[in-house]
């Protein structure tokens, strides 16, 4: 689970499930719907880069510039694999409890 | 007191349960995308030997009639090129994100090999066929050889976790085509109608079938965790 801790950051996963379901996203989109700040977006985006789990690129939309956040093949294996691996922890831990209500 | 705590061992319960149905969901989305590519890909393949068919059946009006099998055989290459270029081009850009192996399990391998000796079995039966003269037992021949390539399809995707979701279309799709060799052989003169109609009309219904019930898979997963 290590390796898992860089992705582990509630924003960062936040970001990279949207992706995984959106395949791609502009910049005011993720900021709009994860209701995070643009400097707090930004330095995830960049570690999310960095990593090689997410591709950025500029592009023109309206006549202005617009980042695009695209999530890599890697990033979506690194989440799926840290998705399962969580499921398997919290069932552990869930089976054990009653239902709930919900 | 008791109840606060008990109040907030609910709270993580529910969202642990809410995290379970994200995880099931990420798990199987990659199937969802595959399904959607895998319907796409009937309706470009349906689409791509409808319009090759028609350009050249007009091409045969206008220069007269040539060799029925090159032009079976030309229509269906040509429009199968058509198809997977401009599929390719759409469906590649829906996959690249996606982790998925299906060529990796055994039931993946068996299928696509399995195509390649069926697609080797038509090539061949209707070279000899049309060589013979027997070429009204083409289709009746065709429609078997596809016939236990969907049933074979079947049977595999029930052995591979992964394939799973193509089952059913390719059981109904194999039950279709096999059906057909009936009024096929009991009016040949109508084999070639009944061929198109068949399997154009299964190739289609499969891909929109396929695409339409893409996220029943999700649905299903709400029942876990």
């Amino acid at each position: 689970m290590d390796e898992d801790s860089e992705t582990m950051v509630p924003a960062r996963l936040s970001v990279l499930v949207y992706l995984y379901f959106a395949r791609q996203a502009t910049f005011p989109i993720l900021q709009k719907r994860l209701g995070l700040t643009s400097g707090n977006l930004s330095s995830h985006l960049k570690k999310l880069q960095e990593m090689g789990l997410i591709e950025i690129t500029k592009r023109f939309v309206n006549l202005k510039p617009t980042t695009l956040a695209v999530l890599t093949k890697d990033g979506a294996e690194r989440l799926r694999g840290q998705m399962v691996r969580m499921r398997e922890l919290v069932s552990m831990v869930v089976d054990k409890e009653p239902k709930s209500e919900d | 007191m008791s109840s606060d705590v008990d109040k907030s061992d609910n709270d993580v319960i529910t969202r642990a349960r809410r995290l379970l149905l994200l995880a099931d969901l990420i798990d199987k989305y990659p199937q969802v995308v595959s399904r959607r590519v895998a319907g796409l890909v009937y309706i470009l393949i349906g689409g791509g030997i409808s319009f090759a068919t028609l350009i050249f059946m007009s091409l045969q009006d206008l220069l007269g009639p040539g060799d029925p099998l090159l032009t079976n055989m030309g229509f269906v290459i040509l429009g199968l090129v058509f198809s997977w270029v401009i599929g390719s081009r759409l469906i590649v850009p829906l996959t690249r994100s996606y982790p998925t192996q299906p060529s990796e399990s055994e039931g993946g391998r068996m299928i696509y090999a399995l195509w390649g000796v069926l697609g080797t079995a038509i090539v061949l039966s209707s070279l000899v066929l049309f060589q013979m003269g027997l070429g009204a037992l083409f289709p009746p021949t065709l429609q078997l050889i596809m016939g236990c390539g969907f049933a074979a399809s079947y049977v595999f995707g029930k052995r591979a976790s992964s394939y799973n979701f193509y089952s059913r279309e390719h059981l109904y799709f194999a039950i279709a085509i096999l059906l057909s060799t009936i009024p096929m052989l009991m009016v040949p003169a109508a084999a070639y109608v009944l061929l198109i109609v068949v399997n154009m009309g299964g190739i289609y219904t499969i891909g929109i079938h396929m695409l339409m019930t893409a996220e029943r898979l999700l649905v299903e997963s709400e029942g876990q965790g």
